[in-house]
């Protein structure tokens, strides 16, 4: 039988115009691929301050994540399960940092984080930690612009999650916290690390904010701009390409460690 | 295990629009009450508030010497078998029994023996590996019991929970469920909005609308003398007349309705004369048969025209026209010689016991 949607007009212009789309995400990534020579690679591989600031990307990031899922966890669960008024507006403000400009978060946080800031003087004072230029900065900026992506998956996670499994649990014997640790928190897992590595990527990737509050120590993205200024396309796009392998390598890592495992490993006795 | 009564006692619960009105019953242990109502009724609501998700806005819940009301839901000791189950998707068959055996037993040998024996009982030995998604409705049932029994529950509630699964099976379910409840000897709820059901597990019935308890009793009491129009028509009484008390009589009345004079037998009838009614019968309890000649007729007794003959289960559904339209079950074979074929003239008779009015 003819498929009716499948072989309309409609369905042939829109397949086109989806094909460009692709090819427009595609096309500058390969040709940044295909622009290198390895010695160029190479020589920028060498580097010892590239590869300072690809590992201290990867840790902040790393970090950055992890203290995202401590902190956005709590807050996806409450939205989910809480009914008040004003609920509207806490989702909201979990999405500004996707709605500003990077560099207003940059110019944001240095007042309030900042040396002088409410918040930098008295953490400097009480804790000798700066987020002025500091690696502590350049999680702050990561956390700041990427927590949405912890929050929002982790609140479809809980939605999903049918309640009545989590008043069985409480029937059964288990107080809120048991229900949480045992069954709540291993249906939600996989929307977890979906939230995990979609905070990931967001951060290595973050530069508006960083290059005002903590230009230095340089991460990834500030290095490769450092390099495009000081020497040209050539070095700046062979770091760009080492950057884009690794967080595809990343991406295509977390992707299987999400799906090619069961949800529950490691979670029960 | 206790084996105390459940005591409702002028139950009053809000939840955003919602309300439960003055909720008082009682469960004897051993006993099944089902309380029957449609959507919406508050059934859901009644049995989280019984175990704790929602909070008393007046009057109290006792089981047996316990207030059960002060008590958080994890310390009320009940079974509570929800809609589909409610397994743990993420554990095995075994590991959602062992969830529900208390901290002092759960990692000891004790606790092995008692799941194994709970596997056991409820033939899953071989399911233990399972995952609860691999399990058929029937297991499932099987696995949720057997959990809800690892905590020797104190009282037992059912959210209905065959409502995602075929009829057939259903009533299986129900009887199983029936042998273990009665079994367990604990007090034990069960609510639905399927009469079959209700009809196969209760001891007793109470009928839930708009979150007031509107009528309980036995069953035989509610399904053939229901309070009113209502749960009449929900407890498949599909024959609902409105009419006038013409005559009342010692034992009964004659009620007028359309151009019929239908006689009731019914003690203690408390309706007025000229007083509007509603009359209702089950339609099994309708007779049919040939039209005769002998020109001898018993009251309630008239000749009327099929409209319709649909199957239904081992019997057949027959749409009557006499007047008044009428709706008959028939087993299918036909009883004496009738001709059940649209269009065809029978006999049919109206018991005077079975008929009822109500408001």
């Amino acid at each position: 039988m003819k498929n009716v949607t499948h072989s309309s007009t409609l369905f042939l212009v829109f397949w086109l115009v989806g094909g460009l789309l692709l090819a427009f995400i595609l096309v500058p990534l390969f040709g940044l691929a295909t622009n290198q020579t390895p010695e160029s690679i190479h020589r920028v591989m060498v580097m010892s301050d590239v590869q300072k600031a690809i590992i201290l990307t990867l840790e902040a990031a790393f970090i950055t994540s992890l203290i995202a899922q401590l902190l956005g966890v709590p807050l996806a669960y409450v939205l989910s399960r809480a009914r008040f008024p004003g609920l509207k507006i806490l989702e909201a403000i979990v999405d500004i940092p996707l709605t500003i400009p990077h560099t207003v978060v940059g110019i944001a946080l240095l007042i309030s984080f900042g040396r002088n800031g409410v918040i930098g003087a008295p953490v400097l004072h009480w804790t000798g930690i700066s987020f002025w230029s500091s690696f502590a900065g350049v999680v702050l900026c990561m956390l700041f612009v990427s927590i949405p992506y912890t929050v929002n998956a982790a609140r479809i996670g809980f939605d999903n999650v049918d309640l009545r499994i989590e008043k069985v649990a409480r029937t059964l014997g288990a107080g809120p916290w048991r229900v949480f640790i045992r069954i709540t928190l291993p249906l939600v897992w996989r929307s977890l690390m979906t939230g995990f590595n979609l905070t990931l990527a967001r951060s290595m990737s973050e530069f508006g904010s960083i290059v005002i509050l903590a230009y230095y120590p340089e991460t990834a993205p500030v290095k490769i701009y450092d390099l495009f200024l000081q020497f040209g396309l050539s070095d700046s796009s062979a770091m760009s390409l080492i950057i884009l392998v690794l967080t595809l390598f990343i991406f295509i890592f977390f992707r299987y460690f999400l799906f090619g495992r069961n949800a529950s490993s490691g979670f029960e006795r | 295990m206790s084996k105390g009564s459940l005591v409702l006692d002028a139950l009053q619960v809000k939840l955003g629009g919602f309300k439960l009105h003055d909720i008082s019953l009682s469960v004897e242990p051993g006993e099944i009450l089902v309380i029957l109502g449609p959507n919406g009724a508050g059934k859901s609501v009644l049995l989280e508030t019984i175990a704790g998700f929602h909070r008393l806005h007046q009057g109290g819940i006792r089981l047996g010497d316990l207030n059960l009301a002060q008590l958080a839901p994890e310390q009320r000791h009940i079974g509570f078998v929800f809609q589909s189950y409610a397994l743990f998707p993420h554990l095995d068959v075994l590991q959602n029994i062992r969830f529900a055996l208390p901290d002092s037993e759960r990692s000891r040998k004790q606790g092995v023996d008692k799941a194994n024996l709970l596997l056991e009982r409820f033939a899953l030995t071989s399911l233990a590996k399972r995952r609860p998604q691999d399990l058929s409705g029937g297991e499932k049932q099987r696995v949720a019991l057997a959990r809800a029994m690892a905590t020797e529950p104190s009282l037992f509630l059912f959210d209905e929970p065959f409502a995602a699964m075929d009829a057939q099976i259903r009533l299986n379910l129900s009887e199983e469920i029936r042998l273990m409840l009665k079994d367990a000897g604990v007090p034990a709820i069960f609510v639905t909005h399927d009469q079959l059901e209700a009809q196969v597990l209760a001891d007793r019935l109470g009928v839930l609308h708009n979150g007031s308890l509107i009528q309980s009793g036995n069953v035989t009491e509610v399904f053939s003398r229901p309070a009113n129009a209502f749960i009449a028509s929900f407890v498949g009484m599909e024959n609902i007349y409105e009419g006038t008390v013409h005559q009342i009589l010692p034992d009964g009345a004659i009620i007028k309705t359309g151009d019929c004079h239908l006689l009731i037998k019914q003690q203690n009838f408390s309706f007025l004369l000229g007083e509007p009614v509603n009359i209702a019968i089950r339609p099994e309890d309708i007779t049919l048969g040939a039209c005769s000649n002998s020109g001898h007729r018993m009251s309630n007794e008239w000749e009327a025209t099929i409209r319709s003959v649909t199957p239904f289960g081992p019997l057949h559904k027959v749409r009557l026209e006499a007047g008044l339209s009428i709706c008959a079950y028939v087993f299918k074979q036909g009883e004496n010689g009738m001709n059940l074929i649209p269009g065809a003239r029978v006999k049919i008779r109206l018991p005077a016991e079975f008929l009822h009015v109500l408001k």
